[in-house]
């Protein structure tokens, strides 16, 4: 064995050392995620003359236009749908048209990390358009929830909506807008609407406000006349928030001491690496003296 | 030549002997690592990840297709019904699940079994709007527990919540994070969500062996699919 052969020997061993210890490292980080959606859009139609569209959405990163909404009508409003973050456009075509048609509306949502989004459209037909409300995700003041206003009823045009017995919700808010949110004591509640355009035109509805709940509440035209109002649950968030952290674990996998047995196990597989490295010198050097 | 190859033959076999012992030595001592890389990798998960590291694990990040959902009226939420068994193909776990309730000093109460995980009943039930959340331990005082593989849980991972109805419900795992104990991120954990979400709370990091406690906690967000 020359000493060549010895070093080549050598090297292959310390590579392969490399490659094994090095693996432990690398693998953790390749379990890190990624966040693939970051944001909430959920579709509405508040246009009391308007017929059922399809909703469509154009990532303005990437330019394919989807189908999002099919078959959306007047007081509709969609689920949320979990969405990367970032701008897109919003076309409305009417429900069964091709989407190679032009679309009777179209406008731009640009949807921020962390928040969530209601794309509707609002207003008559004439005088259709598209908005974006941002929706409130932050937690309620303990023991109640978020009430707000979507005034979509053009037959009531300016109205008040207040809870029986308890807190107003808007004092007048004109048709085709969304007021602040509201809080409210949690419990159950009959919300009465009133109109001032139309002093005959009133309506009600109960709602279970949950503590950490946010609720939108659609005013709508009738369909035989009046004034309906439907309740919306926009999110909720566990009623009770337990205080602190959570303790789950006994600690039976921990390791023991384990920064000590780390060093002592690193020590004995240098000193093995060592001692046969010393073991391979001297068998080469009894070689040498019998060569030529 | 007849000597020197008497002399070589057992000095070739020395050699071998020694690189075999090396090798088995270095492999023993990189899979005690490796081990322990398992064990800990969890102290060093969460925080905002490098982004360049998986493009694999990931579900697709395209906005493109975003389903095509039904509009629905009002809200009509679906009928709460208790959960009773949770089940995450990919780590391997199945277990049936417990009441949680707030313990008097307002944590949050913890299963009173190792290997069984728990469903906090003051929070939402899961498939309904909002946050619900299953807690388990990592460990028990003598070994692995329900959530001891938590931490190998990657975006994109199914878990399936049984009702009592007989119901299954599929969520998909957003990210997994680990948090020290004295940042718990409540709002993120508890706080208003506008789809059905899913948490799956376990310890995590550094075990104080003064106070018997972890000092991080591991937390996974998913959502209904």
């Amino acid at each position: 064995m020359n000493a060549a052969r010895i070093a080549r020997r050598l090297s292959a061993m310390a590579v392969a050392f490399v490659a094994l210890t090095a693996v432990p490292v690398l693998t953790p980080a390749s379990a890190s995620t990624p966040v693939a959606t970051d944001a909430f859009l959920r579709g509405a139609h508040f246009s009391p003359d308007t017929a059922s569209v399809d909703v469509y959405l154009t990532a303005f990163s990437g330019g394919t236009t989807n189908l999002w909404l099919s078959g959306v009508g007047y007081g509709d409003v969609s689920a949320y749908r979990p969405i990367t973050s970032g701008t897109y456009a919003v076309s409305m075509r009417p429900h069964g048209a091709s989407a190679s048609n032009p679309p009777v509306l179209t406008w731009t949502v640009n949807l921020r990390p962390g928040s969530a989004y209601t794309a509707a459209a609002v207003g008559m037909s004439n005088q259709l358009r598209g908005v974006v409300v941002a929706d409130t995700l932050k937690a309620p003041p303990a023991g109640s929830g978020l009430v707000r206003v979507i005034q979509a009823s053009s037959r009531a045009g300016h109205v008040a909506v207040r809870a029986q017995d308890g807190p107003v919700l808007t004092a007048d808010t004109a048709f085709g807008s969304t007021t602040d949110y509201v809080a409210v004591p949690s419990g159950r509640w009959t919300l009465n609407a009133q109109s001032s355009t139309q002093p005959t035109l009133a309506g009600h509805v109960g709602v279970t406000v949950g503590s950490a709940s946010i609720t939108s509440v659609v005013l709508l035209d009738g369909r035989a006349g009046g004034l309906v109002l439907r309740t919306v649950l926009d999110a909720a968030g566990a009623g009770g928030v337990p205080s602190g952290s959570v303790l789950a674990g006994g600690g039976g996998t921990a390791p023991h001491q384990g920064a000590a047995a780390d060093r002592l196990v690193a020590w004995a597989g240098l000193g093995c690496a060592a001692l046969v490295f010393l073991w391979g010198i001297r068998s080469r050097r009894r070689v040498s003296p019998s060569r030529p | 030549m007849t000597a020197r190859g008497r002399h070589r033959r057992p000095r070739r076999r020395r050699s071998i002997a020694a690189s075999t012992a090396l090798v088995l030595c270095l492999i023993a001592v990189s899979g005690y690592f490796r081990l322990r890389a398992d064990r800990t990798d969890a102290l060093s998960r969460g925080a905002p990840v490098p982004s360049s590291s998986t493009t694999s694990s990931s579900p697709s990040t395209s906005p493109k297709i975003i389903g095509v959902a039904t509009a629905t009226g009002a809200s009509t939420p679906r009928t709460a019904t208790t959960p009773v068994h949770l089940t995450i193909p990919s780590i391997g776990v199945s277990t049936d699940l417990e009441s949680l309730k707030l313990l008097a000093n307002g944590a949050l109460q913890t299963p009173s079994q190792w290997d069984v995980a728990g469903w906090y009943t003051g929070g939402v039930v899961p498939g309904q709007i909002g946050p619900a959340v299953i807690a388990g331990h990592v460990d028990s005082t003598r070994g692995p527990a329900v959530f001891y593989r938590l931490h190998a849980l990657v975006a994109g991972a199914t878990i399936l919540v049984a009702e009592q109805s007989g119901t299954v419900l599929s969520f998909v795992v957003d990210r997994v994070q680990v948090y020290p104990k004295d940042h718990f991120p409540t709002t993120t954990v508890y706080g208003p969500a506008p789809i059905a979400e899913l948490r799956l709370i376990t310890c995590a990091g550094e075990f104080d062996r003064r106070t018997g406690n972890y000092l991080s906690n591991l937390v996974v967000l998913a959502h209904l699919t």
